[in-house]
This record gives C-alpha cells, sequence and structure tokens, in this order.
C-alpha cells in the first residue's frame, strides 16, 4: 500500500498534474458560473487535451471540472439569482437575498467554505467506500456485469425530463451507436458500410462535443440566454467567512455533506436534488425555519455542501463498478477507457497506484477549489460580465478545435459539426440527450456480458436471475425505474405543502 | 410540439426497421449464445415499439407549444453554423491562426458586437491564448 501511494503521490504531485488539476478548476468555476454553461459541456471541451496526458493525468483534469464546476454555479446564483448549473438552483433561495441585503461577500465566503467542506468529506467517504465496494465487486461475473449496465441504462428514465420515451428512444439510438464496428466477440464488422473510418466504431468525441457543446450554444444564442443582463457590480470586503457564521453552519454542512455523499453514489441522482433534500433537512431541524429564504447562512451553506458533496458520491459507482451516475461521469468513464483503465473491481487490483492517484488528485482538486475560491471571487464575478457575442465564437472555437485534435482529422470537426446541428434540433423537440450518452458508455458492456452470460449458460436465459447479485440487481433496476416517478409524487406534495 | 412529436415517432419507427434490415444477415447464434445480430435486432424491435409507443401517447397530447424555425433568433442560428462550417472548410486550407481570428472577427460582428476596441483584441489575443494552450502546453495537433 505504501508503495503505491507513493507512486500516486509521485505521480500527482509532479508539475505537469499540479498544472492541470489547477487549470481543470479554473475552467470548471467558470464554466460553472456562466449560466448556459454546463458541466458537461466544460468536461466534453477539455477532453480532448486528456489524450496527449500520461496516465490518470488527463482524469485529473477532468475531475478538477467537475469540482469546480459544483462550487461556480452558486456564484451566479447568489449574484444573479440566476443558477449556474442545476445543483445550484437551492443556494440561490437564501443566497441571492443576503446579496440583496449587501452581504454578497458573506454569501460568497459560505458559500465557498461550505463547497470545499463538502468536497473532502465526500473525498473521505470515496477513500473509504470505494475499496469496499470493490471488494465485493470482484465476485461479479457476466451475468452481474450485464445486470449492473441494465442497471446504469435504467438512470435514463430520471435524467430524461421531460419526455421519458424521447429518452428511452435516446438510449435505444445510443446503443445503436455503439454496435457500429468490430464486434468484441466474433470480431466480424457491423454498420461500417465498407469504410475504413467505421471500423473502430463511431468517435466518441465529436459526437459529444456536437450534443453537448456546439448545441447547447446554439440553443443559448435562440433563446438569449444571457443577454441584456445588467453589469454586476459587487463590493467584496472580506472573502472568509466569520467565526460567528462557521458556527452556526457547522451542522447543516456535516449534514448536507452525508446526503450529498450518499445520494452522489446512486446512479441518475444529482447535486439538484442532493442540495433540496439537505436544505429542506436543515430548515426542518432548524430553530428558526422562518428565517430561510430571507438570507440564512445555513441555508446557503446546507445546499452547497451537498451540491458539492455529490462528485466523491458519484465517483464510487464509477470507479468500483464502471457504471456512470450522470452524463458528467460517463465523460470521465470514457477518459478512463481512452486510458487503457477500464473502472471496475479489478482497476483496484491491478492499477492500485492509478486509483490512489485519482484519490490524491480528487483532494487536491477541493483544495485549489477552497484556494481560488477565496482568492480569485473577486475575477470569478467578473466573468459573470462577459457579452454573450463574444463568449459564444469563444466556445465555438473550442468545440471546432477539440474535435479536430483528436485524430488531427478534419472530417471529425465536420461530424461535430453534423451532430451539434442534429442535437439542436432535438433539444428544440424537447429530446433529452443525455441519455444517447450513457447508452453509447453502457452499450459494449451491456452486448457483450449478456452474450458472455448466455455463453457460460450455454443459452439458458434464466443465469441472469438465479445468481443473487444478478437478480438483486435486476430489481433495483425495476425500483430505479419506477422511483422517478415516487420522487415527482413527493416534490408534488411538497410543493403543495 | 404536437407534430413534432409524430415526427420523431415515425422517424424512430423507420430507424428501428433500418436496424433490423441492416443486421439480418448477421448470425444468430455463436457457440449456442446469442451472436452479433441478435442485440442489434432486439433494439431494432425496441425502437419500434418506442416510437409507436410515443405515437399514441402523442395522440392525446394537447400540448400546443409550436415551435419555430424561422425567426429571427432561428435565422441567427443558421447564420452562426455556416460561419461555423466555412470556417472548418478553411482551417483545411489555410491553418488555424488566421482563419481563427478571421472567424471570430466575424463571429462576434455577426452576433451583433460593435466595440472595435474590443473586437480585435479580443480575436488575436484568444486565438493566441488557444494556440499556447493546445499547441505549446498540451502539445495537441492543430489544423496547419
Amino acid at each position: 500500500m505504501i508503495e503505491n501511494l507513493m507512486a500516486a503521490f509521485s505521480n500527482v504531485f509532479s508539475f505537469t498534474s499540479i498544472t492541470v488539476i489547477f487549470l481543470g478548476v479554473l475552467v470548471g468555476i467558470i464554466i460553472g458560473a456562466l449560466p448556459g454553461l454546463t458541466t458537461t459541456m466544460g468536461v466534453a471541451l477539455l477532453f480532448p487535451l486528456t489524450f496527449n496526458l500520461e496516465g490518470i493525468t488527463g482524469i485529473l483534469m477532468l475531475l478538477g471540472i467537475y469540482c469546480g464546476a459544483g462550487y461556480g454555479g452558486s456564484i451566479s446564483s447568489i449574484l444573479l439569482n440566476t443558477p449556474g448549473n442545476p445543483g445550484a438552483v437551492v443556494t440561490g433561495l437564501d443566497g441571492y437575498p443576503m446579496a440583496q441585503k449587501g452581504e454578497a461577500d458573506r454569501a460568497l465566503a459560505i458559500s465557498t467554505y461550505s463547497s470545499g467542506v463538502g468536497g473532502m468529506f465526500s473525498a473521505l467517504v470515496l477513500i473509504f467506500l470505494a475499496p469496499l465496494l470493490a471488494t465485493v465487486a470482484l465476485q461479479f461475473g457476466p451475468p452481474e456485469f450485464f445486470a449492473l449496465a441494465i442497471f446504469g441504462l435504467s438512470i435514463i428514465t430520471s435524467i430524461s425530463g421531460k419526455s421519458i420515451l424521447k429518452g428511452l428512444i435516446g438510449g435505444a439510438i445510443g446503443l445503436f451507436i455503439a454496435t457500429i464496428g468490430l464486434d468484441s466477440i466474433t470480431g466480424m464488422t457491423r454498420f461500417t458500410f465498407d469504410t475504413m473510418y467505421l471500423m473502430g466504431g463511431v468517435s466518441f468525441i465529436p459526437i459529444l462535443i456536437g450534443l453537448f457543446a456546439f448545441s447547447q450554444v446554439l440553443m443559448t444564442v435562440e433563446e438569449g440566454v444571457g443577454e441584456n443582463v445588467e453589469k454586476i457590480k459587487v463590493k467584496i470586503q472580506r472573502v472568509l467567512p466569520t467565526k460567528e457564521d462557521i458556527k452556526k453552519t457547522n451542522y447543516p454542512i456535516f449534514q448536507g455533506s452525508l446526503i450529498g455523499s450518499i445520494i452522489g453514489a446512486i446512479p441518475g441522482t444529482g447535486g439538484d436534488i442532493a442540495a433540496f433534500l439537505s436544505y429542506n433537512q436543515t430548515k426542518k431541524s432548524s430553530k428558526e425555519p422562518e428565517k430561510f429564504g430571507k438570507g440564512a447562512p445555513e441555508g446557503i451553506a446546507a445546499p452547497e455542501a451537498a451540491n458539492n458533496s455529490v462528485t466523491g458520491g458519484a465517483m464510487v459507482p464509477l470507479l468500483t463498478l464502471g457504471i456512470p451516475g450522470d452524463t458528467v461521469t460517463a465523460i470521465i468513464l470514457g477518459a478512463l477507457m481512452v486510458q487503457g483503465l477500464q473502472p471496475g473491481p479489478l482497476l483496484f487490483t491491478e492499477h492500485p497506484d492509478q486509483i490512489y492517484g485519482i484519490y490524491t488528485g480528487f483532494i487536491l482538486a477541493n483544495i485549489f477549489m477552497i484556494i481560488l475560491g477565496f482568492l480569485f471571487i473577486r475575477p470569478f464575478t467578473k466573468v459573470l460580465n462577459i457579452p454573450k457575442p463574444i463568449l459564444t465564437p469563444i466556445i465555438l472555437v473550442l468545440c471546432v478545435v477539440g474535435s479536430f485534435s483528436m485524430n488531427n482529422d478534419i472530417i471529425d470537426v465536420y461530424i461535430m459539426v453534423a451532430a451539434g446541428f442534429i442535437g439542436y434540433f432535438l433539444l428544440k423537440l424537447d429530446f433529452p440527450i443525455s441519455p444517447i450518452i450513457i447508452a453509447l458508455v453502457l452499450g459494449p458492456m451491456l452486448e457483450s456480458n449478456f452474450r458472455r452470460s448466455l455463453v457460460m449458460s450455454q443459452g439458458d436465459y434464466s443465469i441472469f436471475m438465479m445468481r443473487p447479485i444478478s437478480a438483486g440487481l435486476i430489481l433495483l433496476t425495476v425500483l430505479t425505474l419506477f422511483g422517478p416517478i415516487l420522487w415527482n409524487r413527493f416534490k408534488k406534495r411538497e410543493s403543495h405543502a | 410540439m404536437r407534430k413534432g412529436n409524430f415526427i420523431v415517432a415515425i422517424l424512430t419507427m423507420i430507424f428501428g426497421v433500418a436496424v433490423i434490415y441492416l443486421s439480418k444477415d448477421f448470425p444468430r447464434v455463436v457457440s449456442d449464445a446469442p451472436g452479433p445480430g441478435v442485440f442489434p435486432t432486439i433494439l431494432g424491435y425496441l425502437s419500434i415499439f418506442l416510437g409507436v409507443l410515443l405515437f399514441i401517447s402523442n395522440l392525446k397530447n394537447k400540448d400546443i407549444k409550436k415551435i419555430y424555425f424561422f425567426t429571427k433568433e432561428n435565422k441567427q442560428v443558421y447564420g452562426l453554423v455556416a460561419i461555423v462550417i466555412i470556417y472548418s472548410i478553411s482551417l483545411n486550407f489555410i491553418g488555424f491562426l488566421w482563419t481563427t481570428i478571421a472567424f471570430l472577427l466575424t463571429s462576434i460582428y455577426f452576433m451583433g458586437y460593435r466595440k472595435k476596441m474590443y473586437l480585435i483584441p479580443v480575436s488575436v489575443l484568444f486565438t493566441l491564448f488557444i494556440y499556447f494552450v493546445f499547441a505549446v502546453l498540451f502539445g495537441t495537433p492543430l489544423p496547419t
């Protein structure tokens, strides 16, 4: 263990690694803060850069974006009452009123502090929980991995937004795209139309950038997001939270971090649900619930801690089981596979140094987030003033450069533009895009383990129900499928109350 | 939205049929287990099923939200896409630096930004910044 830890340290504490983690967190905070730019967009745009970095270094940059963006969303939520990402919606409930009272700096300081603590807490949860789960998962065979893939796909119903049916159609399309190219078991080519370009499968990156960056930017152009925003002038006198605020928020932060880490580990949930639950819980247990919604420090700390602790929780199923909980972790999964690191229990036994490296990098990313948050909060608030006519073309350049740089091939740029233009129309039709990517990532795992299981059982389908873990996971899938319906009921009841 | 849903439903069904047709020659059974043809065929049937389901559920849909394709904002989107296409084609012939500066100037102006004091410096500086980060810092290839 000591050896692996040393190897991980020498890997992470190199100049390159520290620089890219720092860069990732910085980009993450900026992207998180800007309404209309999503975490997924940030991760997709910087994904191509990870190809030229060895081992997990590139992954650490993506993790940095993931951590930074969770925090960055709160900046615009507090200052503009426009959340930078869905997880920050709840932060605005008390953050914006506090800022309106002229205490924007206080709100931002509490948010930075609780985000940092939440992130660190979840890193500890990850370090403690992941090896345990990995040990269990070592017993898994193809039927269990098939059941896991099915379970992973079931989250499509909870991330499909307005139309679950369209989300499922997107899932089917994603699974189909995953079958293009060489069949992993027989080596036969499928749906390649005899072209060399499709032999290795459809390139993941151009489609990813097209769907999550290009089309989203086109959507913000159409909707006029960020136009006519009045220039924000914030007076920031202090960047650190007061002792009194820290004392007041201790328990809400602890509770929020716990809720966030657990919620994060459940695929298909996310920062928004964690923040909402944490806020509610804190409000319920508060002695002064009437102060919530009017600028209570606990009302900022609780959701912010939860929102950021989701990251560590989400890494647990990703690393140990190889199933992503949302689009961001799906892309991180893709990045790990590009580096030849297949997430799953074997990663823990075969590459423990890389796992320790991810832990260390993750903690470092959270430390950078706190430092950047306290030191550079003034420039971050200025970022919100960048006019959209300048920001949009800049992101378009990144889309083009990113898709080109992977294979040094201009065809990938054309594919990106095509995917983005199609994605734009899909978004207009309320067609959720995330399921396509989740299915695209899980497709190979689903199909190959399905067929391997049946080779094992000589074609007997009962194998999936005869093994307790795979049967249990399939049962869990059914629960996940109906979970969102229950959640919606719960939300409706809450809003009536 | 109703019309859009019908189009999506029909396209999904066509997609399903096409997938089943294209995978008809793939082996069904390899060593007693499903071969490469089975999974895509299942996906084909699944798509047809989901398409039919969407079609039926849409019959009762009273969503009257209209989708527009030719408003001022729509045209701005199409114009921007056209500029990006021209940009990506010329990248291949002229290289990264000059085309990107030209692209930024054109598209920022096209988006309605007119302050010359910022327009030129932003375009040039950002291009150089990207060049530095991608080509120098990360050693990623850029179009030449």
